[in-house]
């Protein structure tokens, strides 16, 4: 009995593993941009991120996928928590005729920091993760704001992901070129 | 000699990369395969698993609770208390901090907890910081939560402990308390839910 069971079971992991095997390949690229010091005090909370994407080498006609990705990690100063916001805007941020509430631009992600105790800051590691469809052109725009909210003294770093994804098959000279102004 | 086809070795690939063994006749007896070693066996056991609303006032907030356990002959491992503190206060953020004594708690004895201040590492009547945590508030809508830990006992000492979890004032709390035992031994889980003989909990203050 106990020999049955466990070919049983090697059938089921031998059937997932064809099953994978036979699924329509995905190909992705990556490139990825350091965005340096995160100083939230001295941006006054709010810290635009604008770049462009581009893709060198061949693609097909279908629509891709793109995820952009900015990864932090953070140590808040201050007792207060705080809530580090990512934007997805529709045009380069401007500081005079932005505003949280009344904006229609797309709220990503947020991700909470908690506050200090004692000498020991609150912190926090994530990735806040921005994900469309790429409707056809090799280069393409983004503008992107982190809004820090409550917690005023947030210092850490980070660095900004693109990757694009496609399940048409490619050729091997296919790269991603991705660049923060 | 032509070298076999890559199709026609693939069942087997599949097997070898499934982890099976390649023929019931090379099978290894599954018992061999069972190290005793305490440092990979590791098993947990959840005895006892409750949350509580917590009074935000009046005259301070915080839980009690206390856990006696016995060891069976045999036993090796450990009896533990894990937190879970929900805030649910879109407005501020709060302190908690977590003691463990021999001592039933007094409630006059809850320190207060000031944002951003370590909370004292001994406090009588509760006794000593085990673990503490500044819980943000719920931003934007979503609770946020930390969680806390203490072991309480080690190896083969039977016991009593009293543990106190005190917060800050006014916010919206929720507080999950599990206790569990931890053993490498071949207890049954029955057996091994039985050495905590029990845990109470009570809002006292």
């Amino acid at each position: 009995m106990r020999h049955t069971g466990v070919l049983s079971v090697c059938v089921l992991i031998a059937g997932a593993i064809l099953t994978i095997a036979t699924s329509p390949p995905y190909f992705s690229y990556t490139d990825r941009v350091d965005l340096g010091t995160l100083d939230f005090a001295e941006a006054d909370g709010l810290i635009p991120i604008d770049g462009s994407f581009e893709v060198e080498g061949y693609l097909g006609d279908t629509i891709e996928e793109v995820f952009l990705q900015v990864s932090v990690g953070l140590e808040n100063l201050d007792a207060e928590s705080g809530a580090v916001r990512l934007w997805a805007l529709e045009q380069p941020w401007e500081l005079e005729t932005w505003d949280p509430a009344e904006t229609e631009d797309e709220l990503v992600e947020t991700l909470v920091i908690p506050g200090a105790i004692g000498e020991e800051p609150g912190a926090v590691d994530g990735v806040m993760a921005w994900e469309r469809r790429w409707v056809k052109g090799h280069q393409q725009e983004f503008h992107l704001l982190l809004e820090l909210e409550g917690a005023v003294d947030v210092v850490g770093s980070g660095w900004l992901t693109v990757t694009i994804g496609t399940e048409e098959r490619q050729p091997d000279d296919v790269s991603v070129v991705l660049e923060v102004h | 000699m032509r070298a076999p086809r890559l199709s026609s070795m693939l069942p087997f690939l599949v097997l070898v990369l499934a982890g099976c063994p390649p023929g019931p006749g090379q099978l290894e007896d599954p018992e061999e395969l069972i190290d005793d070693g305490c440092d990979e066996n590791w098993i947990g056991t959840t005895v006892h698993d409750q949350t509580f609303k917590l009074p935000p006032y009046a005259p301070a907030p915080g839980l009690a609770w206390s856990v006696e356990w016995t060891v069976p002959v045999e036993f090796y491992g450990g009896v533990g208390s894990r937190l879970r503190i929900d805030n649910h206060d879109p407005d501020q953020d709060c302190m908690v901090a977590f003691y463990v004594g021999d001592e039933e708690p007094w409630p006059e004895a809850l320190p207060a907890l000031p944002l951003g201040e370590e909370p004292p590492p001994v406090v009588d009547g509760l006794g000593e910081l085990a673990d503490r945590a500044s819980v943000p508030r719920a931003w934007d809508g979503n609770g946020t939560w930390d969680s806390g830990y203490v072991a309480l006992s080690t190896d083969d000492q039977p016991g009593m402990r009293y543990l106190t979890l005190a917060a800050c004032e006014g916010a919206d709390l929720t507080v999950g308390i599990e206790t569990y035992a931890r053993h490498c031994s071949s207890l049954s889980d029955m057996d091994v839910g039985a050495i905590v003989e029990a845990v109470t909990v009570e809002v006292v203050f």
